[in-house]
């Protein structure tokens, strides 16, 4: 009946504040898309990203990262996702990623990577797997 | 009362979240924002175990610090031993439909703490619109458990009074330094407050905004029979925030159930509830075959004017209605 289909999306950062912009550029292309983001800025650990991607029922997770520093923080993330039972999510990564870093990232789950350049790529992947 | 059948993904889901999964209750709130089907039949569930929370409003122009208010007040209560469910809402942009709901940036102290939860929606077009969902919500978190449940407005929009009438106690929150901080606030939520908030209190003004509030209660514009206080705050230092709980406190002890707000807002809701469901099913009916998009043409050829096509539409429900009152 009056039913509306949404595509919920985390979209957060891993880091300093220097790339903030980054990450709401990211929050605001999807938004465009006719997504409803959910914005936290730069997060400052797991503690706060599962409860908000529980909290949220969110389809999408799209996590920027800067430095490969961060990795810990990321398997530390879906971990915890998967103890928490959250499944049916789609994880994103994105931001600034060496290319020889990419397949470690897939290895952590991380279901698809994009770089900064390729939000057109990252909607469409987006709406097809949502 | 009549129960419609519940599927089994319902019925798991109600199951799930009265044991307090809080997975559950998010994948309700969902579902029942989505309005998927079977929603009703699912509130009829939910609803028996509704009433028992508080509901708190919270209001002001874009800017005054609500996210950050709503975080501290949420500290204070949670240390009183409260359960604490948050909604915050975000306005939806009306051309893509997308939001960015950034409320949680400035709550994220309270984000991961035991028996918080906090749930930002977006406003969404007029269908199924933000007042009866949010209405919905709020009673999921009801029936899960919450002690006191906030809901931080948009600041703006028609939205902004209906959400508002929903609440136990509406927190009005003003702040020196936006012109004529009275002004700013919309008609009919000024006439409902039960707390009035000034905050960025350390700011040039405060004073004269707290005198414009007094001034404005002395000339008995408030509906409540209590004058209402005025608390001066700094919510993002965290002073004043005490005081400002514990008059939270006294109103809602204070709170007689039954007051004249409940039965107004039983009637609210069931015009509310109503008033969707028959558009939702107009809509349905006349966007079957393209007969919507039909009638769009012929207006916009001048074929036929908007006012005789909409007595078109509803001649048939009229005869109905009608049939048996004539």
């Amino acid at each position: 009946m009056n039913k509306i289909k949404k595509i919920r999306a985390l979209v957060a950062g891993l880091g300093t504040h220097d790339h903030e912009k980054a990450v709401q550029l990211t929050a605001a292309v999807l938004r465009d898309a006719g997504m409803e983001v959910i914005y936290t800025g730069m997060a400052k650990g797991v503690n706060r990203l599962v409860p908000t991607v529980i909290q949220e029922d969110v389809n999408v997770i799209s996590l920027s990262l800067f430095s490969m520093s961060h990795l810990k923080t990321l398997e530390k993330m879906m971990a915890s996702l998967k103890n928490e039972k959250v499944d049916n999510v789609l994880f994103i990564a994105t931001g600034v990623i060496p290319d020889k870093d990419i397949p470690v990232l897939y290895q952590l789950g991380v279901d698809m990577v994009f770089k900064l350049d390729m939000v057109k790529e990252m909607i469409k992947y987006i709406e097809e797997k949502v | 009362m009549k129960q419609q059948h519940l599927d089994k993904a319902w019925e798991k889901l109600i199951s799930d979240m009265k044991k307090g999964s809080n997975l559950a209750l998010s994948r309700l709130i969902t579902r029942i924002e989505c309005r998927e089907p079977g929603w009703m039949a699912a509130m009829q569930k939910i609803y028996p175990d509704t009433g028992r929370a508080s509901i708190i409003g919270i209001t002001g122009s874009p800017g005054a610090g609500k996210s950050t208010l709503t975080n501290q007040i949420t500290k204070h209560l949670v240390d009183k031993g409260k359960k604490v469910g948050i909604i915050a809402v975000d306005p939806s942009s009306p051309f893509s439909g997308g939001a960015i709901l950034g409320d949680r940036i400035r709550m994220s102290d309270i984000s991961g703490l035991d028996g918080v939860f906090i749930r930002s929606m977006a406003t969404r077009g007029a269908l199924g619109g933000l007042n009866q969902s949010a209405r919905d919500v709020v009673k999921v978190m009801d029936a899960f458990g919450k002690d006191i449940i906030i809901i931080e407005t948009v600041g703006v929009g028609q939205d902004e009074v209906e959400v508002v009438k929903i609440s136990d106690l509406v927190l009005v929150v003003c702040v020196p330094g936006q012109g004529d901080a009275i002004q700013a606030i919309k008609a009919g939520v000024m006439e409902i407050a039960g707390i009035y908030v000034v905050n960025k209190s350390d700011r040039d003004g405060a004073e004269q905004v707290v005198m414009d509030i007094k001034a404005m209660l002395d000339l008995g514009i408030n509906r409540g029979n209590q004058q209402p206080p005025i608390i001066q705050t700094m919510a993002d230092k965290g002073e004043g925030i005490e005081a400002l709980v514990n008059a939270v406190m006294t109103h809602l002890n204070r709170l007689d159930k039954e007051d004249k707000w409940r039965e107004a807002r039983v009637k609210e809701e069931l015009m509310g509830l109503l008033e969707k469901e028959i558009l939702g099913l107009i809509q349905k009916q006349w966007n079957k075959y393209g007969r919507f998009e039909e009638d769009v043409k012929k207006v916009l050829n001048m074929e036929e004017d908007p006012y005789a096509i909409v007595q078109k539409v509803l001649a048939p429900l009229k005869a109905f209605i009608l049939k048996d009152h004539e």
